[in-house]
């Protein structure tokens, strides 16, 4: 049973377009208003027939006629019209509609659903005083070939071939993927899909596709939403995780701190002159040299697990590497 | 039980939208007719009802005549306030509506079923099914306080909040969602400067009971996210040469148009004011990147390496 408040609610939204439309159904208004038909039947003649303004007398009171199940109201002039959607309403609605907008805007197939979704906004924008540049919306969505190729393979159903860069080898490697749905999480956009050569699940960065080559072969797996749940896809294979089992100790600055706050740290200790000792997971060697070289110059590596030690050792050479390109 | 209290809601109602001037609660309750005799009772179901209908956004106004006494108090409905405007939304529109609110998922679950139902109805599932396979995924963030951030800039109102500690007035101007977070920029009250401030990070916000306390410029420019912009150093625009490799990356990170050249690699050029943050995104890239120009940025990045290198090797 509906509460009385849910009843309230859908009253004073149901009667305005009730009378705007001369008449409905029961089964119509039951659909639109998502109010049970025996509920609404006895809302209609059993209440809403006794309200009116006062002295409540017949010529006051709400008249309703019912008939082979369709409905005419009249004498309702004071529910004529619905109430102004609140701020969250209003809100909400206009930034969804935007964001469609976004996302469709290109897609030719979806012109009559920019052009009517344009024009619903902008009346929506007018009833709440506000200029929709007022409001903006960046939809994250890359509009470059490389994302275009993939939706056409999501589209087709067909396999793609991608070079993916690994942030925490700084290599690339070449993959047959079968593109399943994009994904935005964390400020960035990733593509679920299965890949071929790790034989799982995967999600890819997109910013760390560099290529994208559609192919003719179909997918002929079928991918259910349960396989691609962030909680069982893996996640962090291809791209940053941090590994349980290799660490390194670092003696920064404090002006370098705010990696305590961006990185997980398994241990921080003061040290003289404001300086801090941190030991924190890490990925790779490179993914470590990458953090150094954006730390302050004078920062120590106190202690490393072995496997990260080992690739530290080409720290300096790719310092040498970066140094030969502006040697010109 | 629930079909008295419908009713008598729907009649007062009906008194607040009816009346011609403000009505006190005795009056309300006279005209209503389905209130307790008791006193206490009365006051009791009267103020549950007049919350009941404020919760659903029916603008109660409350006046109060004479002294403190509470029966001296009087309610009434703008009409202007209460009835949504005109919006002659087409079925095909409405539509539409339903299909974004079907499409996109705020993550705090903000419902936009009973906003459609006073457009016109709402259509559960309209949407989902028809569109391409990312739209269902789509998920944007979105703060409680972005309702009353949205309430300000339609009625023009000046906010009072807290920010970094510091208190703030502010006039907004524009509401932006870019990268993953919601920025609010407007014209400090304090300062008469625009400035961009994170949502997420605005506490104790209060919005003004005034409206159209002040006109929003033509053109509003939004939060700048790219940190290297914001700084002390004298301006320079840094040319920088990107292997091909990280051409996507360095346009989605770091916000640019790359130019491609004949030879698969890209050059960009950057607006920089704070020169370490700078080197610190181009270092990101290792040596898959060069600045190119001002030959500043290139020594000063230099100079970096050769420090970490002396350290590095006195510390190994």
């Amino acid at each position: 049973m509906m509460k009385s408040s849910e009843r309230l609610e859908r009253l004073i939204s149901m009667v305005p377009w009730l009378i705007e439309n001369n008449g409905a159904s029961i089964g119509e208004l039951a659909s639109r208003f998502q109010y049970p038909e025996e509920t609404l039947i006895t809302d209609l003649t059993k209440v809403l027939f006794f309200v009116g303004p006062h002295p409540h007398t017949p010529g006051d009171l709400i008249e309703i006629n019912l008939y082979e199940g369709e409905v005419w109201i009249n004498q309702a002039q004071f529910l004529a019209k619905p109430l102004r959607l609140k701020p969250s309403e209003a809100f909400s609605l206009l930034i969804k509609g935007k964001m469609l907008l976004n996302l469709i805007k290109d897609n030719p197939d979806s012109a009559t659903t920019s052009s009517l979704l344009n024009a619903a906004l902008a009346k929506l924008s007018t009833s709440v005083s506000l200029d929709q540049e007022n409001i903006e919306l960046a939809s994250g969505i890359p509009n470059n070939d490389i994302y275009q190729s993939i939706q056409k393979g999501i589209e087709l159903g067909t396999k793609i071939a991608i070079s993916y860069y690994s942030f925490n080898n700084d290599k690339n490697t070449e993959r047959v993927v079968h593109p399943v749905a994009f994904n935005l999480s964390d400020r960035y956009r990733y593509l679920d899909a299965y890949c071929e050569m790790a034989e799982g699940y995967r999600t890819f960065r997109l910013d760390r596709i560099v290529e994208v080559q559609n192919l003719s072969d179909p997918i002929d797996i079928i991918h259910s939403e349960s396989e691609l749940d962030t909680n069982t896809s893996k996640v962090g294979e291809l791209n940053f995780s941090f590994a349980d089992s290799e660490s390194a100790t670092l003696l920064i600055n404090s002006e370098d701190e705010w990696i305590i706050a961006k990185y997980p740290t398994t241990n921080v200790e003061v040290q003289e002159n404001k300086q801090l000792l941190v030991t924190l997971p890490v990925s790779t060697g490179t993914w470590l040299g990458r953090l150094l070289l954006r730390l302050n110059p004078e920062t120590k590596v106190v202690a490393t697990t072995e496997a990260i030690s080992e690739s530290l050792n080409d720290f300096n050479s790719l310092i040498d590497r970066i140094l030969n390109r502006y040697e010109s | 039980m629930a079909s008295t209290k419908l009713e008598r809601q729907l009649k007062l109602l009906a008194e607040l939208l009816n009346a011609e001037s403000p009505r006190t609660a005795q009056e309300l309750r006279k005209k209503v007719g389905m209130y307790p005799d008791d006193l206490v009772a009365f006051r009791r179901r009267f103020s549950e009802d007049k919350k009941e209908l404020k919760n659903m956004g029916v603008p109660i106004t409350v006046l109060s005549v004479g002294d403190s006494n509470k029966d001296t108090e009087s309610y009434y409905v703008e009409n202007a306030d209460y009835y949504l405007p005109d919006l002659d939304l087409t079925e095909q529109e409405l539509a539409a509506l339903n299909y974004a609110a079907n499409s996109v998922h705020l993550l705090n679950d903000m419902t936009d079923e009973e906003a459609l139902r006073k457009l016109g109805g709402y259509q559960q599932g309209l949407g989902v099914e028809t569109l391409p396979s990312e739209t269902s995924h789509l998920r944007i963030s979105s703060d409680d306080i972005l309702p009353t951030l949205f309430e300000a800039l339609t009625k023009k109102s000046r906010i009072e909040f807290m920010y970094s500690d510091h208190p703030r007035t502010l006039e907004p101007y524009l509401l932006q969602f870019a990268g993953e977070k919601w920025y609010l920029t407007g014209n400090v009250v304090e300062d008469n400067a625009t400035k961009s401030f994170r949502a997420d990070r605005m506490t104790d916000v209060k919005i003004s009971s005034n409206f159209q306390e002040f006109s929003i410029p033509d053109e509003v420019k939004g939060a700048n996210l790219l940190s290297f912009t914001y700084g002390d150093d004298t301006p320079v625009t840094a040319l920088l040469r990107i292997d091909s490799s990280y051409i996507p990356w360095v346009e989605q990170n770091l916000d640019v148009d790359v130019d491609v050249e004949p030879d698969g690699s890209g050059l960009a050029k950057f607006s920089v004011l704070n020169y370490d943050i700078f080197i610190d995104r181009v270092l990101l890239l290792l040596d898959h990147a060069e600045i190119l120009e001002p030959p500043i940025l290139r020594q000063q990045l230099i100079k970096r390496l050769q420090t970490i290198q002396d350290t590095w090797g006195t510390h190994k």
